[in-house]
């Protein structure tokens, strides 16, 4: 067994005067896709934030790679930063910046290379999240709510991250486009090696895609394990969630297949 | 996990990311880490590196300690040139993984089209029409306002009291101290330099009457809009061009509420409320620090100028500073507004047109007054 990716231990985090986690405890695997689950307010999205470090914790270590991030200095930060890439639920395009620019940015910022090399490199990174060429010299406000998505998946992929973190990855997408985006991210991540991260409430990714899921509530993780074991389990927010009409469904077609 | 170690080595000084050219066995040889933070440079060594060759070339990775998807790049573009130059390429020695992002990095990529951006000529053009249809538009928006406010006007009852008292507070109570300070080093600044002036001629008395028409009828009026622009009218943009990007503005339509009378409408009362009292506060300030400076440094003391201030100064040419003050408000109001609703797209946009409505509502001040001037002045003989 090696090292996880991710290592936390007591993580408390606060929004204001709201602890929002209170001694969480998590370990994630390298290489595999780990879901985050949990009732709307739980703070599956506040947990990836402090995953990814934007929230700083309030107590606790959080260890990606094996250091932890609170001691990190700048340099460290900065070159861990570049072995993370994450995709935010509404896509967070530059506004100002077309398809490719967005995606090339991250590679002007963090490297020297030649521009023509940058270009190629955003341009097969936008073939890779599934955008037609002709996508890139758009702006964010000529994407469609899935082209958007790609977009923003394709820039979280710019520099090649080891972990990649993705809020809501499948949220406001057709059920058609749902399901691609899914085998699309398993598909990245055997071909990349990745590491993901995925905070979702989509039933389907949950039961088709996840290795395994964190279910999060009350401020620490309340089970984990797969969809199958997670959906047997006795804690009763768990039941109730697994429980809901349209997880049932989800399970339904997964026992079908 | 064995794909991490394979992807991102360590980053000793040995695993620098090199090619070397075995020219007589048709070989190139990669070593190193050929990963993206340790790629800088590379690009440029193989360009300079690749000779005309021909024949079948074979291309070694056995070496390398890691490959992600931008020292791919680099191999197929060294590939492709080899190709160029009519020799044929094979790599040999990747792993599946490996050749899993050659495949990637592999297939021929065609040259974007380039956004048109037309003849300098057409660009100037379009410049030229836009900036016609501008003001076309303009008065568009001022007439759907109107259409869209007027069954309330006509009904006070019917006002958003609430937003008004709100605007109210924020463009005017909150104003009041710069405004005041501005207003009172401007009248100190006119009375110390044409103060010089008039003692050189024993006429310091005559410090009322300059003051007292230059603040009240020029400078009052147009500090104070030309302040309330900066402050106000670019808020009243940047709030409306927020609302847009965020679909408040599209919100408020479903339900029936024009965005132009929720919006609008209170922000121009308020400010036609507020700039005449403004204007007035300016005023008085203004001639406070005329007043400290006449008497402190060219004797005339405090009772002299206010006995001799409504006599020298005819109170018309208080009304003319003041009526001007709502011509001045609807203006800034009107541009603040409408240059927010043009925000449609980016971020980006929310700056440009706060910039534009702060310069466009000083510059359509300023040339009201000149208008007025005129019209006081040759019309009406004032």
């Amino acid at each position: 067994m090696t090292a996880p990716a991710i290592r936390i231990r007591g993580l408390v985090t606060r929004l204001g005067e709201r602890s929002v986690h209170n001694g969480l405890d998590l370990d994630v695997q390298a290489g595999r896709l780990t879901a985050i689950a949990g009732s709307s307010g739980s703070g599956k999205t506040v947990l990836l934030q402090a995953m990814a470090l934007l929230l700083p914790p309030a107590a606790g270590t959080i260890e990606i790679f094996g250091q932890t991030t609170a001691k990190l200095s700048r340099s460290d930060e900065h070159e861990l930063r570049g072995r993370m890439g994450v995709m935010f639920q509404r896509g967070a395009l530059f506004t100002g910046m077309t398809v490719l620019e967005n995606v090339a940015f991250p590679l002007l910022e963090y490297t020297a290379l030649p521009r023509s090399i940058i270009r190629e490199i955003a341009r097969i990174k936008i073939r890779l999240a599934g955008l037609a060429p002709d996508a890139a010299t758009l702006y964010p406000s000529e994407l469609s709510g899935g082209m958007t998505k790609r977009a923003a998946l394709a820039r979280s992929l710019a520099l090649d991250p080891e972990l990649l973190f993705l809020d809501e990855p499948t949220a406001g997408l057709d059920p058609v486009g749902a399901t691609a985006f899914d085998k699309l991210i398993v598909h990245l991540r055997e071909l990349l090696g990745l590491t993901v991260i995925l905070v979702t409430h989509d039933p389907v990714s949950l039961w088709e895609i996840a290795d395994e899921i964190v279910f999060i509530g009350e401020g620490s993780v309340l089970a984990s394990g797969s969809a199958h074991e997670l959906s047997r389990s006795l804690q009763p927010t768990v039941r109730h969630y697994f429980g809901g009409v349209r997880m049932q469904r989800a399970r339904a077609q997964w026992d079908q297949e | 996990m064995g794909t991490q170690t394979i992807r991102r080595g360590s980053t000793s000084a040995e695993d620098e990311p090199k090619l070397r050219w075995q020219i007589a066995q048709r070989r190139v040889i990669f070593s190193g880490d050929w990963t993206l933070e340790r790629l800088a440079g590379v690009g440029r060594q193989t360009r300079r590196a690749v000779p005309m060759v021909t024949g079948a070339w074979r291309i070694s990775l056995a070496e390398i300690s890691g490959l992600d998807t931008a020292g791919a790049v680099v191999v197929q573009r060294l590939c492709r040139q080899l190709r160029a130059g009519g020799a044929s390429v094979q790599v040999e020695d990747a792993s599946l993984e490996q050749h899993a992002i050659l495949k990637l990095a592999a297939s021929e990529i065609r040259a974007l089209p380039p956004r048109a951006r037309g003849n300098p000529l057409e660009r100037l053009g379009r410049r030229v029409a836009r900036g016609w249809l501008g003001v076309i538009e303009y008065l568009a928006f001022i007439g759907r306002v109107t259409l869209d406010s007027l069954p309330r006007v006509l009904r006070p009852q019917h006002l958003r009291w609430h937003e008004i008292a709100v605007e109210l507070e924020r463009a005017g109570v909150m104003a009041i101290p710069i405004i005041g300070l501005l207003a009172f080093l401007i009248g100190i600044v006119m009375a110390y330099q044409s103060g010089d002036i008039l003692q050189a001629y024993g006429a310091n008395v005559f410090l009322v009457d300059l003051l007292g028409v230059i603040i009240l009828r020029e400078m009052g009026p147009l500090m104070t809009a030309v302040i309330v622009a900066g402050r106000t009218g670019s808020a009243y943009t940047a709030q409306i061009a927020t609302m847009q990007l965020t679909e408040e503005i599209d919100a408020l339509r479903t339900m029936g509420v024009t965005p132009f009378e929720i919006l609008v409408l209170p922000k121009m009362l308020a400010l036609v409320i507020a700039l005449p009292l403004l204007t007035l506060w300016a005023d008085a300030m203004g001639l406070l620090g005329g007043m400290l400076i006449a008497h402190l440094l060219y004797g005339v003391d405090f009772d002299l100028f206010l006995q001799r201030l409504p006599i020298a100064v005819p109170s018309t040419m208080f009304w003319l500073g003041i009526v001007k003050a709502p011509v001045f408000a609807a203006l800034i109001a009107s541009i603040g507004c409408y240059q927010g609703f043009k925000v449609r797209h980016s971020a980006d946009e929310v700056g440009r047109y706060t910039t534009i409505s702060v310069v466009q509502g000083i510059f359509w001040v300023i040339v009201a007054d000149a208008v007025f001037s005129i019209a006081f002045f040759s019309w009406l003989g004032l």
